[in-house]
């Protein structure tokens, strides 16, 4: 018998182990990519929301092009077109609000929103915060309030701000800080606004609905505070955003 | 083929051919766990392919994507890639700024905001000096890159210009900082030195970080033109 003859049986003995190990490996590989992949029904990675922690929509700080601060954010109310959203609370955490229903034709008639809705809340501290909420299926009921903040003659300046929710996560938009001397006031009148887009699906259809969320308020002290009044507001709405995002 | 198909062609070759003629209970217990572990990396793929395949389509009408450019390095990095410049890597640092500035000109004609965006830095910031320079107070300023975004995609590329050049340009480098003062065409619109471009140089790239704009003086004919321009504006409040 030579020498190679006698080698194969020393070789097959060696080589079965390694290929069980190789294929056990393999195996062990492709459950673990399998259940953790986004494909999986067993996924629960810790970036998703579940369904059963609200209503789940996505954010974003530009309508017509999707920027690096979409996520998906968890709401305690529906903000979309197929629920009214006037159903959204007129008394959440520590604000009141009555709905102060727009008045001006031209603006209805310019915008021809779906749905418009403009409330006026209060907390115990006698701050006031408007939010107002235009729903569309178009271009039409949208454009950015830093646009008539412009052409009304105010002056302003214009940045992105993250809030952080109570349950993890962040939502970012648009932070504008607008000012105007007033005929009818000794000093300059502030506007402070902050606002995003909703949409129900992370494809971003028109015909899906789409839902400006706008806080305005007056300046409460210095800028930080009066982000602090914003965050307070927007944390009864929004509980929680997708962690992983900017 | 059907995948199914290609896949069993693919893998029960290799069982055969491999397989002892006789095999003892054991060995018939670790060849069906071995067909079972591969088995199941195949169905794993499979299930991943169809997911894919049945994966929402990427919106194309409604939601023009924002180009990333994450893999690609941004300032003047990156506009031998995005803007077509040759040789930027031979350029002394005066001919990259030039290259630069340049290239924000050619992105704004051409309306793609995802190279103009990486020739920006984080914190960077675009002000309108509202043609008042002593006075800082009227200024108008568009803070990050969320801002400035926002501003070429509402404000600037409604009206983009058909051309944009930089008719003069005084640079002055310091180390890793420069800035250059200088007259932009944009249009038919001349703004006699009345942009202050501010950059600074970050891991070899130099990056845009401040444009103050409108800082010429206006002339009294011109001051009345404004004027006359805010009394003509709606008054819209929405």
């Amino acid at each position: 018998m030579s020498n190679l003859e006698q080698d194969i049986p020393t070789k097959r003995v060696l080589a079965a182990p390694l290929r069980s190990f190789v294929l056990i490996l393999l195996f062990v590989g492709g459950l673990a990519a399998f259940f953790t992949s986004d494909f999986s029904p067993f996924a629960q990675s810790s970036t998703q929301l579940t369904a059963s922690d609200g209503y789940q929509y996505i954010a974003d700080v530009d309508l017509w092009h999707r920027t690096n601060r979409e996520t998906e954010v968890n709401a305690v109310s529906q903000f979309d077109l197929t629920h009214d959203l006037n159903d959204v609370p007129m008394e959440i955490g520590d604000w009141r609000g009555e709905n102060h229903p727009e008045t001006n034709v031209e603006v209805m008639i310019l915008l021809d929103p779906e749905q418009y809705v403009q409330r006026l809340y209060w907390n115990s501290q006698g701050q006031h915060m408007w939010l107002t909420m235009i729903g569309g299926r178009s271009s039409q009921p949208f454009h950015p309030p830093d646009i008539c903040y412009d052409v009304d003659g105010w002056n302003y300046n214009l940045s992105s701000v993250p809030i952080e929710l109570d349950g993890g996560g962040r939502i970012y938009g648009m932070w504008m800080e607008a000012q105007k001397q007033l005929p009818e006031y000794d000093t300059p009148t502030d506007h402070i606004v902050f606002y995003f887009y909703l949409f129900p699906e992370r494809t971003r259809q028109y015909q899906d609905g789409i839902v400006l969320f706008k806080l305005t308020s007056a300046r409460y002290g210095d800028l930080d505070n009066t982000l602090a009044v914003h965050t307070d507001f927007l944390r009864n709405f929004f509980t929680e955003a997708a962690t992983g995002t900017p | 083929m059907p995948l199914q198909s290609t896949l069993r062609a693919h893998f029960t070759p290799h069982f055969t051919r491999h397989a002892p003629r006789q095999l003892t209970a054991r060995r018939q217990t670790r060849a069906t766990w071995r067909n079972l572990a591969l088995w199941s990396i195949v169905l794993s793929a499979c299930w991943g392919l169809a997911a894919c395949s049945s994966a929402p389509a990427t919106p194309t009408v409604n939601v023009p994507e924002t180009i990333v450019l994450e893999n690609t390095p941004g300032g003047t990095c990156g506009i031998a890639q995005t803007a077509g410049i040759t040789g930027i890597g031979e350029m002394d640092d005066e001919a990259q700024i030039r290259a630069l500035i340049a290239a924000e000109g050619q992105f704004v004609v051409a309306r793609e905001i995802g190279p103009l965006m990486a020739l920006w830095a984080e914190d960077s910031q675009i002000i309108n000096a509202k043609n008042t320079p002593d006075d800082q107070r009227d200024d108008q300023i568009w803070r990050g890159t969320d801002a400035i975004r926002h501003r070429y995609l509402n404000v600037v590329f409604p009206s983009a210009p058909e051309t944009v050049t930089a008719v003069t340009l005084q640079l002055t480098l310091e180390g890793d900082r420069a800035h250059g003062q200088g007259t932009t065409q944009i249009g038919g619109e001349v703004s006699p030195n009345g942009d202050l471009w501010e950059l600074e140089r970050v891991d070899d790239c130099w990056y845009l970080v401040r444009l103050t704009y409108n800082l010429e003086p206006l002339q009294a004919g011109n001051a009345q033109d404004a004027s006359t321009q805010d009394e003509a504006q709606p008054q819209a409040t929405f």
